[in-house]
């Protein structure tokens, strides 16, 4: 956006906090000015409407700022019609005045209100004091144009100003009007000025002959009805204007003698981004379809058109459009997605990645795995720089299009520094066949910085590896010994147990009772640290049998209190319930 | 698929705001907001080259190797510049210089532009419209007459001269404008030639805009459509046959009349009015395509519709008035019962086309009688109603028509009919009297209503 190098640097465009004092204030020479009291109203009133009409160079139209110099516009200007009555202001190249006295001034052309309106030919504009709230925001919209406006090539100030029809808003302009040179030069023949230096005219017979007129009726005064005169009025009004955009496309693509197609397609885009400005998601699939039907001769030109068409924007109004709960989409969308690049998949994800939780993620979700079936890679690639909640849709999506490349993207994503991640790597490694790959994998969950993925990742290592895996988890156990929590030992245990009984028994026994300690070490309690005890606990639960009651009345009685007491009740449970020897 | 769902139920400064960012939006699609930072960024280098390169003639020639990277990277920015704005204007002012009204932002290098200013106004220069990205050779040729000695008497115009002379083209020389202080007090100057002299050589350097291969600007002929339609569309100046005319400028300007006429009948409103005469200053601006630009082969009467929707569009960004025109150039020699019914633009021109070639360009025909062929059709090649509405604005006889009253003198109808008392007694000045000798050009209106019958004649 446009900044002046006199203002201070503008805040950013989309944020909602108070700008600094000064940024509100009108720098350089757009000032207050003193004068009587009515003088004093219109100078305010002008400047509130200059910083208005300025604000849209710095500011997203909703930000909060924007609104409030609309509200002073609308204030001021009040106040001085209100206040004073009419308000007629004479235009200079530099200057407004109210008669005699200067009411505006800024001589920076860039900024400068009064240059802009007399550079245009605008000598007067006079406000009647019964000029609505609606004239004036037309008024703001007109100048706010002027300012944004790069190109100038359609519209300057006097023909916005016709063409609102203010009723009292009243403006005076000259036409035919030449500039006062400093030094006056006599025409030149306009011929040098041509590109060719030379005049061209059509064959003098141009649009003839005309088709035979053979018979004549007579002339009459005839009322057309003003029904038809509406009907008529109707084909330009505002709302047919996005229809007739498309089809003022399709028309250049069906000419007889088309226009050079690269130039079509690019108003094609031109016309797109009026549909998405005016919220036209149905037109928006409509043109595109439309285009790719009438390159159907030329199929080249179809990919990059759609590359262009479909980009982040064009994808988040036809989505945005579409019923959060659609199962089906339109066949037109369903067409065009399918045949759109490789790159719209990329962002649908990305709007899937916005979405969030949002309502229109399952639909996101369903969009993003139809397009996996064109672009599988896609998916893959996008889940290695993917974080928290997206990575672990993207995974889970991937799974339902592509069981193998999912299965490798869990086997990558076991060493992934998240949580969420790694638990729903850990469904996909559970539910696959064991194999070395997700033997390794398995591995690095249970070794995973998070307690969560550990705890849950034990169990599965255990049973989808067996016994083959038991002497990873032993020295993984007794490794981490010191630092197991209640929890994690409970889960130790168990996974022990399950993948060998026979072996974890004897890994027990060998923590309870360590060769050697004689007399003293039958009188002293366990030299198994509390987190073993726990991992012992929990195993010995899990298994049924004399050997292992003999060890829950050995942890009974010698060790520490908490374990002691869970062990003998454990027992007792046991005992009770007649299971106790097997 | 519908549309987009619409924000909820806003207070007034809420719909303001929104309705303010929706007709920014629409103005801005095409522009985009990057633009302006564009321009300002390339504007910039533009000035800084100028002014290098001009510098370095006061020690080198221009054809010197010191030159060929500038001058490649100058060309290589107007490109740029180019296929952004179209038009380039370079206006050096007192000690900024701005690019399509951009100021260019000085920084380190202040002097470099006020020096790019002091050496344009050595040749009572303001600065230069580029209507085209000059090449290398041609760039050499612009410094090395912009170094070289103004001239004594009219420096400017010498210095258009030369460059002429030194093939360049597709460039415009600026005056240096001078804009008063209040108080100051001058009267303004206006263009001395009529407002239909004014409007016809406005759509003739148009179309030789177009056939020189430039980017349309629609921007002058929409100020003259703005300014007709300020004027009594009935006017008997505004029907008056400008002497020496271009006859396809004319003849554009005569179907823009025309269509307005039938616009106003119909109740358009005053941005769709403007619109629809902007269209048809540029209906058959598909000839443009003929020109040395794009080829210098001829464009026919079957390809002229498309090439004039392919010329407009070289116009940058979306605009609903480029649009229309697009269409109404594509269709304005469709019928109205055609299959691919035309829009209303192209109807109405449809009419308004064939009407003025019929009475005014085939010579052999009354206006009256054109008119009355052309009822004929109405309803096949033409829309009923529209040609109805020209019928009923133009009257019984449309300026032009030659009428021979009882008493035999001859008057020629001066303007149309405003309304229905008035359909068959038009503004009506004597030519030839009763005698048959021209009749003095400072008679009086002849009152049509007491003439007694009238006999239309042909054109002699």
């Amino acid at each position: 956006m446009a900044s002046d190098e006199h203002a201070p640097a503008p805040p950013a465009a989309h944020g909602d906090q108070p700008p600094p004092e000064h940024a509100l204030e009108a720098p350089g020479e757009e000032h207050k000015v003193a004068g009587s009291p009515h003088a004093q109203a219109a100078n305010a009133a002008v400047l509130a409407l200059t910083r208005a009409a300025r604000s849209f160079t710095l500011y997203d139209p909703s930000n909060k700022v924007v609104r409030t110099l609309i509200g002073e516009y609308r204030d001021r200007f009040r106040r001085a019609l209100d206040g004073h009555g009419p308000l007629v202001l004479d235009v200079h190249p530099f200057e407004l005045l109210l008669g005699p006295e200067v009411v505006y001034i800024e001589k920076d052309r860039e900024r400068s209100l009064a240059f802009r309106l007399f550079r245009d030919g605008v000598r007067r504009i006079a406000f009647d004091a019964g000029t609505s709230w609606e004239e004036l925001l037309r008024l703001l919209e007109i100048l706010s144009i002027r300012y944004t406006g790069v190109r100038q090539q359609e519209d300057d100030l006097v023909t916005l100003l016709r063409k609102a029809g203010f009723d009292h808003v009243h403006v005076a302009a000259i036409e035919g009007f030449v500039p006062e040179e400093e030094d006056a030069e006599p025409p030149l023949d306009v011929d040098l000025m041509r590109a060719t230096g030379e005049r061209y005219d059509p064959a003098p017979q141009w649009d003839l002959p005309l088709p035979p007129f053979p018979e004549a009726a007579p002339l009459s005064y005839r009322p057309v009805a003003p029904e038809l005169l509406e009907r008529l009025r109707g084909e330009e009004a505002p709302e047919v204007l996005p229809s007739e955009a498309v089809r003022s496309v399709l028309e250049l693509l069906q000419a007889p003698a088309r226009p050079d197609l690269g130039a079509v397609l690019g108003f094609a885009l031109e016309v797109r981004e009026f549909l998405l400005l005016e919220g036209k998601a149905d037109l928006v699939g409509e043109l595109a379809s439309a285009v790719r039907a009438a390159l159907a001769a030329t199929p080249e030109a179809i990919s990059p058109f759609l590359a262009s068409y479909l980009d982040a924007r064009a994808l988040r109004v036809l989505i945005q459009a579409l019923p959060p709960a659609a199962e089906e989409l339109p066949t037109a969308l369903a067409e065009l997605l399918d045949a759109a690049p490789g790159d719209t998949l990329g962002r649908l994800v990305d709007l899937l990645t916005e979405e969030g939780d949002g309502p229109r993620a399952p639909l996101l979700r369903r969009l993003v795995a139809r397009g996996c079936r064109h672009a599988p890679e896609t998916l893959a690639a996008r889940l290695r720089s993917a974080k928290g909640e997206v990575a672990v849709v993207l995974l889970r999506l991937l799974g339902e299009v592509d069981p193998a490349a999912a299965l490798h993207a869990a086997g990558e994503a076991s060493t992934a520094g998240e949580a969420p991640l790694q638990l729903e790597a850990l469904k996909r490694l559970e539910a696959a066949a064991f194999s070395p790959e997700v033997g390794r994998a398995l591995r690095h969950l249970v070794e995973s910085p998070f307690e969560e993925v550990r705890v849950a990742a034990l169990p599965v290592m255990a049973v989808r590896g067996g016994p083959r895996v038991f002497p990873a988890l032993l020295a993984h156990v007794e490794k981490h010994a010191a630092h197991l929590s209640p929890a994690e030992a409970t889960a130790a245990g168990r996974a022990l147990v399950r993948s060998s009984a026979r072996s974890a028994l004897d890994a027990f026994q060998v923590w309870l009772h360590p060769k050697g300690g004689g007399l003293l070490g039958r009188l002293v309690k366990l030299h198994a640290p509390l987190p073993l005890q726990r991992v012992t606990l929990a195993g010995v639960v899990a298994v049924l049998g004399e050997e292992a009651e003999e060890m829950l009345a050995f942890l009974g009685e010698k060790g520490d209190a908490e374990v002691a007491g869970a062990a003998t009740a454990a027992l007792a449970a046991r005992r009770r319930a007649g299971g106790g020897r097997g | 698929m519908g549309e987009t769902p619409r924000t909820p139920s806003l207070d007034d400064l809420g719909h303001a705001q929104e309705a303010l960012g929706r007709a920014l939006g629409r103005a801005r699609i095409g522009e985009d907001r990057a633009l302006a930072n564009q321009v300002r960024e390339l504007g910039e280098r533009l000035a800084h080259l100028l002014s290098g390169l001009l510098r370095m003639t006061r020690l080198h020639s221009p054809d010197n190797r010191a030159f060929d990277h500038p001058v490649e990277e100058l060309h290589t920015t107007l490109v740029q510049l180019h296929d952004l704005l179209g038009s380039v204007h370079l206006v050096a002012v007192e000690d900024q210089v701005y690019v399509n009204d951009i100021r260019i932002r000085a920084g380190d290098k202040a002097s470099s532009i006020r020096e790019l200013g002091a050496e344009l106004h050595r040749h009572n220069a303001g600065g230069i419209t580029f209507h085209l990205p000059l090449e290398g050779p041609a760039i050499r040729a612009l410094i090395g007459c912009l170094g070289a000695a103004p001239a004594a008497s009219e420096p400017r115009n010498a210095l258009a001269r030369a460059l002429h002379a030194g093939g360049v083209a597709g460039i415009e020389l600026l005056g240096r404008f001078r804009f008063r202080m209040a108080g100051e007090g001058a009267p303004e100057i206006s263009d001395p030639r009529d407002f239909v002299s004014r409007a016809v050589a406005a759509t003739d350097e148009a179309f030789q805009n177009l056939a020189a291969g430039r980017v349309p600007n629609p921007l002058p002929l929409r100020r003259l459509v703005t300014e007709l339609l300020e004027r009594d569309l009935a006017a008997e100046e505004l029907w008056a046959e400008p002497p020496e005319a271009p006859p396809y400028a004319l003849h554009q300007f005569r179907v823009a009349q025309l269509a307005l006429l039938v616009g106003f009948a119909l109740g358009l409103p005053p941005g769709v009015l403007q619109d629809l005469g902007v269209a048809a200053l540029y209906h058959d601006c598909g000839y443009a395509a003929g020109g040395a630009a794009s080829g210098g082969v001829a464009v026919s009467f079957e390809r002229h519709a498309a090439s004039g929707a392919r010329l407009l569009l070289r116009q940058r960004g979306f605009h609903e008035a480029k649009m229309r025109r697009m269409l109404a150039a594509l269709q304005h020699h469709r019928d109205a019962n055609d299959r691919l019914r035309p829009g209303l633009f192209g109807r109405i021109l449809r009419v308004a086309e064939d009407y003025d070639t019929l009475s005014r360009r085939s010579g052999k025909l009354s206006p009256t009688l054109a008119l009355a062929l052309m009822l004929k059709w109405a309803g096949t090649r033409y829309d009923l109603a529209l040609l109805q509405l020209l019928v009923n604005g133009l009257g019984a006889y449309p300026p032009g028509t030659l009428l021979q009253l009882e008493d035999g003198r001859v008057v020629r109808s001066v303007a149309p009919a405003v309304g229905p008392e008035a359909f068959a007694a038009p503004p009506a000045r004597c030519v030839r009297l009763a005698d048959g000798s021209p009749a003095p050009e400072d008679l009086p209106l002849v009152d049509l209503r007491t003439a007694g019958p009238l006999r239309v004649l042909r054109p002699s």
